[in-house]
């Protein structure tokens, strides 16, 4: 047995598990101390489940009463192995936050698909983590528990909304997590953490459990240390789901796949002239100089209307939340507070509920969709949303295998930096929304740090349902990394 | 420029109840904001939407998928108030 359980990425601790080299159990309690001993700095967690061995002895069990081929087929890759959970995914008889009073004493009634996916391999869920208030946000300041703290400076903020679940992966809190993206919730906080963070095609993975934000951008996302562990994850839980009608088959992927793709990555240059950082440009430029060494074509591609793409975002994505959070009213379910009639007991409910950063989007997304300025915002916001699309998809047709931009347009900055300045703070995101607004897949892998020792990422975006082009890349990448 | 004025008409709208404090700090907020993305009036985007589901007619089979009842007290343990097997909210009806 190793002497720290807790170095072993998740795939080398799920066979670890399987092979019997050690057990769920104790890979759990490795990393239950390691909780215990540093997340009162780094706030990873909202709440730590107190039957996480529970569930460990029962994947041991499972190990325990199979055959090696019937092992395989129970636990798969992540089977035993310790997993952090988004505080906006249901899991069952689990308390559920989206990390805003407004959820206040909510106990989830039912799984996710992704949980029961998940559950169904053995994993462990050991807590649910720390999160911007129902994912609005790139720091993780807004959630209504307090901020969570970079692990590689802690006067740093994570990133965000999935901030809990990179602190918790890159604190070596566990061995993956879950998250969900909007606009680059998982990619943007696993750059700054120093991890691996992968924003699955749109349909991809089923959302029936996932409380909702802007459901044309939605997708759960998977935070690992590598490559081939946030495959992991993402093969645990994908495929079609009837609770949630967008989802596509795994029949629809074999079908994509069959095709090789030539080794051509391209660059939107024009879109790469503005508001990016110097260190994180020349960060960039040796990853693809890197790249480009190991025999890829690299080439420049135009993407005229890339510009537009945070505005249309900051216009879709709160126009979609203020219709989904109208649900939270005080009557069904969490907080509820008291006034003279109904409507009193919605003014004061969601008064109280709704931290600032939703009440801010809540009311931008009312006035987008309001009768005079439909059009000016919303159809048009729509309209450019068709016109990103169609410019990828005519790169993409062009023999462009994969886009590649850094993942962030700046390093981890520090925490209240930005907090009093909304639209600074919506900046974090130039570089993550395009592949949410087109619904294709992307990832952040690390790609090393700037002079002061902050870590920085670097995306690669693909096709829709093409992730074999990401987890190809991106596993290559990784191995001349490590070289240099 | 969004004003204190609309901010309460937003507010309404939204069922959010606002102090007088926050509707100034809110307007300035909205404002910044506003003009951020406003960049979209310079951009020729012609007409067009976009549909995300990747599917078609997806529809579920005509069938009783749950028995009645099966679901009842574990949805009624999450409303803050209940009575017999009903959610309790107040009056509308008759009120001005």
């Amino acid at each position: 047995m190793p002497n720290d359980l807790t170095k072993l990425s998740l795939v080398e601790a799920s066979e670890g598990i399987k092979n019997r080299h050690f057990s769920s159990v104790e890979l759990t309690k490795a990393y239950r101390a390691a909780i215990e001993e540093n997340d009162g700095d780094l706030h990873a967690y909202i709440e730590v489940f107190d039957d996480a061995l529970e569930q460990a002895e029962r994947a041991d069990s499972a190990v325990r009463n199979s055959s090696r081929i019937d092992v395989e087929r129970k636990l798969g890759r992540v089977g035993g192995v310790p997993i952090a959970m988004k505080d906006n995914i249901l899991i069952k008889g689990k308390r559920a936050s989206a990390a805003s009073r407004v959820l206040d004493g909510y106990i989830a009634s039912y799984d996710a698909t992704a949980t029961k996916r998940l559950r169904e391999h053995h994993a462990v869920f050991l807590g649910r983590t720390n999160m911007d208030e129902f994912a609005m946000g790139s720091s993780t300041e807004n959630s209504a528990y307090g901020p969570s703290k970079n692990p590689i400076d802690q006067t740093r903020v994570p990133g965000g909304s999935s901030g809990g679940s990179a602190v918790a992966v890159a604190g070596g809190m566990a061995v993956g997590a879950l998250g969900s993206e909007t606009g680059g919730s998982v990619r943007q906080p696993a750059a700054f953490c120093g991890i691996v963070g992968l924003k699955p095609t749109y349909g991809a993975v089923s959302r029936s459990g996932l409380i909702a934000l802007a459901s044309s951008l939605d997708q759960i996302g998977f935070m690992a240390r590598t490559v081939r562990d946030a495959q992991a994850l993402f093969e645990a839980v994908r495929g079609n789901d009837p609770l949630d009608a967008t989802t596509v088959s795994v029949g629809a992927y074999e079908h994509a796949h069959v095709e090789k793709f030539p080794r051509r990555i391209g660059i939107p240059e024009d879109f790469l002239k503005r508001g990016i950082d110097q260190g994180v440009r020349n960060n960039f430029d040796a990853s693809v100089a890197m790249l480009e060494k190991a025999g890829y074509e690299v080439v420049s591609v135009s993407l005229p209307h890339l510009a537009h793409a945070l505005a249309v975002y900051y216009i879709l994505m709160p126009a979609e939340a203020s219709t989904n959070l109208a649900r939270f009213d005080g009557v069904k379910y969490g907080l509820h507070v008291e006034g003279k009639d109904l409507l009193e007991d919605y003014l004061h409910t969601r008064a109280v509920g709704f931290g600032p950063e939703p009440r801010r989007r809540i009311l931008l997304g009312t006035y987008v969709l309001s009768a005079g300025y439909y059009d000016a915002y919303y159809n048009k916001a729509n309209a450019l949303r068709a016109r990103i699309n169609s410019d990828l998809d005519t790169v993409f047709a062009a023999g462009v295998s994969a886009i590649v931009t850094p993942t962030t347009p700046t390093p981890p900055f520090k925490i209240g930096e930005k907090s009093n300045d909304p639209v600074e703070m919506y900046l974090s995101d130039l570089l993550t929304v395009s592949a949410n607004l087109a619904g294709i897949p992307a990832i952040s892998v690390p790609s090393g740090k700037t002079k002061e020792g902050l870590p920085l990422g670097f995306q690669i975006m693909a096709p829709r349902l093409r992730e074999d082009i990401l987890f190809s890349i991106g596993s290559e990448f990784e191995r001349l990394r490590d070289e240099l | 420029m969004i004003t204190s004025d609309e901010i309460a008409k937003l507010s309404a709208l939204a069922r959010i109840q606002i102090s007088e404090v926050e509707k100034k700090s809110l307007a300035n907020d909205l404002t910044a904001i506003l003009d951020y993305i406003s960049e979209i009036n310079e951009a020729s985007a012609g007409t067009g939407s976009v549909d995300m589901a990747p599917e078609r007619n997806v529809f579920r089979s005509d069938s009783i998928a749950e028995q009645s009842g099966a679901h009842t007290d574990i949805l009624l343990a999450s409303a803050p108030r209940t009575e017999n097997s009903f959610v309790v909210v107040k009056k509308i009806l008759g009120v001005e």
